[in-house]
């Protein structure tokens, strides 16, 4: 039986394993995006599967959001008789905050999962043993692609998302709050500076590496057969959330010590 | 042409392979039987630089691969193929793709001329007229021949086989036999083959080790084996063979 120390000592060992492992395949992945190889079937396949494929879900809960925001904040701000800031407050907390952390979830859940899941069953099926076995580096191949598909798809899926959350918005304070369509949009964009914006990219591009990498690295951790490769897949989406969520905190507080 | 010495290899506290040597002739047909589990895969897959040895030397063509580089191993494996277990065939892509995958990636031939390649190595291997299947379309057989097929198109000098006729079929099983024979004949290719298949063994082995607690314990041809053997392996494989020529005479 296992004492309570060396059952921390384990976890730690564990943690501090798979932190070593994720950021090396990380950088190894970065690396290679400046490496010259045909490539460019696979980009464009990805970027369809991670960026095309994703929008109708983002849209819908990206507009969904933004009504929600607007009927929550214009009760209250009409009391102090300013329910037009409500445009202002979708707008900016959808590009600094909400809009990366949401698309990242989003995108974690849905296109995550699906490449853990892909290239666990690859692994499992020594699929990745046949791609070593034929010269081809794994990480060039299944990583890479992915990680440039990611980081033009998930940003563009982020500017998608902000313009639903502001129609989503308008139309509830125009038709329901009763806020001028012209004054709406006013708001909206009266508080966004280039510094909002510059934040708002960064988070994205940073919690597209994080997401890509976590479920690439998570399928190449899988073992075993087809339980395997399902608890590989909530590890991944499990893993993706803390760590863009994390990352926002981190890169929040970096920003607001920027000022 | 390969000779592996002193070779250890271990996960966690299991010690797999302990202390094996080997050497196997260049153009030799080389069948390693052992019980489940006794490491045969790992052994191949040890030669192929897929997994790291804790100690030993694998010589390949003069060079030992345990020193080498992730680039100089990549170079070496172009002297290799591989047919897998499972086939191991890539699930998305077509059968031409995956038997012209080599080439697509590491020669400067077009799409058409590898296809045109992929079509005369199909040929080679009995398959034909299925460039375009997908491999979930294919029966067990015909992924072992895409398989067989994909390892052949770099030109190999070295085939290892993994366990070539698990889940097939008997007749399916033959046709695989026949097929590795052949390619053996035809293309002068170093084989060693794992499985614990005694038809299989008996038809294409010109030299077989006998794998037990990570060593080789003995090698000899089939008849010298069956003759002198004293190990429990060979001679229930020995009564197996024995059996089977009972039937096949009945």
């Amino acid at each position: 039986m296992y004492s309570f120390v060396e059952v921390v000592g384990r976890k730690f060992l564990e943690i501090t394993q798979y932190i070593g492992s994720l950021s090396l395949l990380s950088l190894n992945a970065i690396k290679k995006i400046f490496k010259k190889e045909k490539r460019k079937t696979h980009i464009l396949k990805y970027i369809d599967e991670i960026g095309v494929n994703s929008f109708p879900l983002i849209g819908i809960l990206s507009l969904f959001t933004g009504m929600v925001m607007v009927m929550e904040s214009a009760n209250t701000l009409k009391k102090f008789g300013v329910q037009y800031y409500s445009a202002g407050l979708v707008s900016i907390s959808m590009i600094r905050e909400i809009g990366p952390v949401l698309v990242a979830l989003i995108v974690a859940g849905r296109v995550g999962a699906s490449i853990t899941a892909e290239i666990g069953t690859m692994k499992i099926t020594e699929q990745i043993d046949a791609l070593e076995v034929l010269a081809v580096d794994p990480v060039s191949y299944l990583v890479t692609p992915r990680l440039i598909a990611g980081i033009i798809g998930i940003p563009a899926l982020f500017f998608l998302s902000n313009l639903l959350a502001i129609v989503g918005g308008f139309i509830i304070g125009v038709f329901l709050v009763g806020i001028s369509s012209g004054m709406y949009l006013y708001q909206t964009f009266r508080f966004i500076s280039i510094r909002d914006l510059i934040v708002g990219i960064i988070k994205i591009v940073v919690f597209s590496i994080i997401v890509i990498c976590v479920s690439c690295h998570q399928g190449f951790q899988t073992k075993g057969g087809a339980e395997g490769v399902g608890k590989s897949t909530t590890i991944s989406v499990v893993v993706s959330f803390f760590l863009v969520i994390f990352a926002n905190l981190i890169l929040t507080a970096i920003f607001y010590f920027l000022k | 042409m390969i000779e592996v010495r002193n070779l250890k290899v271990r996960f966690g506290n299991k010690v797999v392979l302990d202390g094996l040597n080997l050497k196997v002739e260049k153009g030799e047909s080389l069948v390693i039987i052992g019980p489940s589990g006794c490491g045969k895969t790992v052994f191949l897959k040890t030669i192929l630089g897929l997994i790291e040895p804790e100690e030993g030397e694998i010589i390949i063509d003069g060079r030992n691969i345990v020193k080498c580089n992730k680039n100089e191993i990549f170079k070496i494996r172009g002297k290799m193929g591989m047919v897998f277990q499972s086939s191991a065939l890539f699930d998305s892509l077509s059968v031409w793709e995956n038997v012209g995958f080599y080439l697509l990636h590491h020669s400067k031939l077009g799409e058409k001329e590898v296809k045109e390649k992929v079509r005369e190595i199909l040929k080679a291997v009995k398959l034909e007229g299925v460039e375009d299947l997908m491999p979930e379309e294919l029966s067990g057989g015909m992924k072992k021949r895409v398989a067989i097929a994909r390892a052949l198109i770099s030109k190999p000098e070295i085939l290892l086989y993994d366990e070539p006729t698990t889940g097939l079929d008997p007749i399916t099983s033959k046709s695989i036999m026949q097929l590795m024979k052949e390619i053996h004949e035809n293309f002068g290719t170093t084989d060693i083959t794992v499985t614990h298949d005694i038809k299989l063994t008996s038809f294409i082995a010109e030299r077989i080790a006998v794998l037990e607690n990570g060593k080789i314990n003995e090698t000899g041809s089939f008849e010298e084996l069956m003759k002198k053997s004293e190990n429990a392996l060979i001679k229930s494989f020995l009564e197996m063979e024995r059996k089977n020529e009972e039937r096949n005479g009945n």
